[in-house]
């Protein structure tokens, strides 16, 4: 039985910083989903962001020492942040757009585990639409795509945004501004998408 | 016709922005209260909120992805060697380019100081010269005759028939033939340059003109460091997210 489960983060941190790997192991199945969520949202490609994910880890391990108190997830976004602009980078002429398809092949199953309940036709346009929104996010800067993805996909404030983006709040805020703006010229060209999303919500 | 279309651009931009806060709550009442006016009153304004929702609701419906397998470290993974950094953005080519010119523009910068000292130095030594001695006549001009006198004096004083030069009760020495000596104010005018009175150094009034032609050399060759250094900045900064 792993005594590490029900321990606080900042204990298991503590213990991590004294080389308890279990410890630090527990922290990373509390955070795998988000890190790992984060990272297909900046790259578009699962199997880039399994390794950028891994890589996180890695890194958070060998730096936890480093780690000054604080909010640990933000840290650990922020390293996921710059793992996936370095897979961006080294893997640039490897994740085209021939990769998202394959993303998205899967994408169907995604939904109907979260509601087993939904229409077939319901989930066929809810795919449909995510993969335009992440074709969409693809084409932002990155500096834009990433304050978009943590506002807007993951659902973080702009101050902790600005924390993990190592910048401030206007600045934050500018990019979303920056970011939401190229997205509407971006999908103004499916308004029908967006016209059947709208009316499927409201 | 211009400034119009800028302040239609500006109000347009300022808009949306008070759009975007507004999806996200981040307005004060009363900025909330003006928006809704707008909405209200605008068609753009309007479509423009509509489209921010559209696009916030789609993106935060965007399904949560499970990972296939877990991230959790294994001992085997952390002996593992780290994956070699990622490629900078800017070729490599490129960076090496910028390092050469820095390295080239610090030498020229080196060499074209060293030679520009040398002119400056060379044309303030020519420069000093003549002016004081200009001034020198000048100043002689300016002076009372008893001083040119005993500048005179000073620089060639005359013996006395008996080789004893004589002196005045108050002390100036007197030559035993003051009519007879030269023309004073000429002689002073031919005076050397070395017998100017001990007075402040003379500024220099010739404009020196090899600083301005070495502007714009030093502006390029400050611009390459320049340059070089945010190829640099940028490398390092680089390499310090990745290993964070």
């Amino acid at each position: 039985m792993d005594l590490t489960v029900d321990k606080a983060d900042h204990e298991l941190i503590l213990l991590s910083k004294n080389g308890n790997l279990d410890a630090f192991n527990t922290l990373v199945e509390r955070y795998q989903v988000t890190v790992y969520n984060l990272c297909v949202r900046l790259l578009g490609n699962r199997e880039a962001a399994e390794d950028a994910t891994q890589e996180t880890f890695l890194s958070a391990y060998r730096a936890i020492e480093r780690f000054e108190g604080g909010n640990f997830r933000g840290w650990l976004l922020r390293i996921a942040a710059n793992q996936s602009k370095d897979e961006l980078r080294r893997h640039k002429r490897k994740y085209r757009a021939g990769s998202l398809d394959e993303m998205f092949d899967t994408l169907g199953h995604s939904v109907e585990v979260s509601d087993p309940a939904e229409p077939p036709s319901r989930l066929a346009e809810r795919a449909e639409l995510a993969k335009t929104l992440q074709d969409a996010l693809l084409q932002l800067p990155f500096d834009q795509r990433r304050a978009i993805v943590l506002v807007d996909v993951l659902g973080y404030h702009y101050d902790e945004v600005a924390e993990i983006c190592e910048t401030s709040t206007g600045t934050i805020k500018s990019r979303i501004h920056r970011g939401r703006d190229r997205l509407r010229s971006i999908l103004r060209g499916n308004p029908e998408l967006f016209g059947a999303h709208d009316r499927l919500e409201d | 016709m211009s400034m119009r279309f800028l302040r239609l651009f500006k109000r347009k931009t300022r808009w949306m922005r008070q759009v975007d806060a507004y999806v996200d709550e981040r307005l004060t009442p009363i900025e909330r209260d003006l928006l809704e006016e707008r909405i209200a009153e605008s068609d753009d304004v309007r479509e423009m909120l509509e489209e921010t929702r559209a696009i916030k609701r789609g993106l935060a419906s965007m399904p949560e992805h499970q990972p296939r397998r877990s991230f959790a470290i294994t001992p085997g993974m952390l002996a593992e060697p780290r994956p070699e950094p990622a490629p900078s953005r800017i070729p490599v080519v490129t960076m090496r380019l910028g390092q050469a010119t820095a390295f080239a523009a610090m030498a020229a910068l080196a060499i074209t100081g060293a030679i520009h000292f040398d002119q400056a130095t060379t044309s303030e030594t020519y420069d000093d010269a003549a002016p004081a001695m200009t001034d020198a006549v000048s100043d002689q001009d300016a002076l009372g005759e008893a001083d040119t006198f005993a500048t005179e004096d000073e620089a060639a004083p005359p013996a006395a028939e008996d080789g004893e030069p004589l002196r005045d009760a108050d002390g100036p020495t007197i030559t035993g033939d003051a009519a007879e000596a030269p023309e004073p104010v000429d002689d002073a005018r031919h005076a050397a340059p070395a017998e100017a009175p001990d007075r402040p150094e003379p500024a220099t009034v010739a404009p020196d003109t090899t600083s301005r032609d070495f502007i714009p050399i030093y502006g390029a060759l400050g611009s390459a460091l320049v340059l070089a250094a945010g190829l640099w900045a940028f490398s390092r900064r680089r390499v310090k997210g990745r290993d964070l």
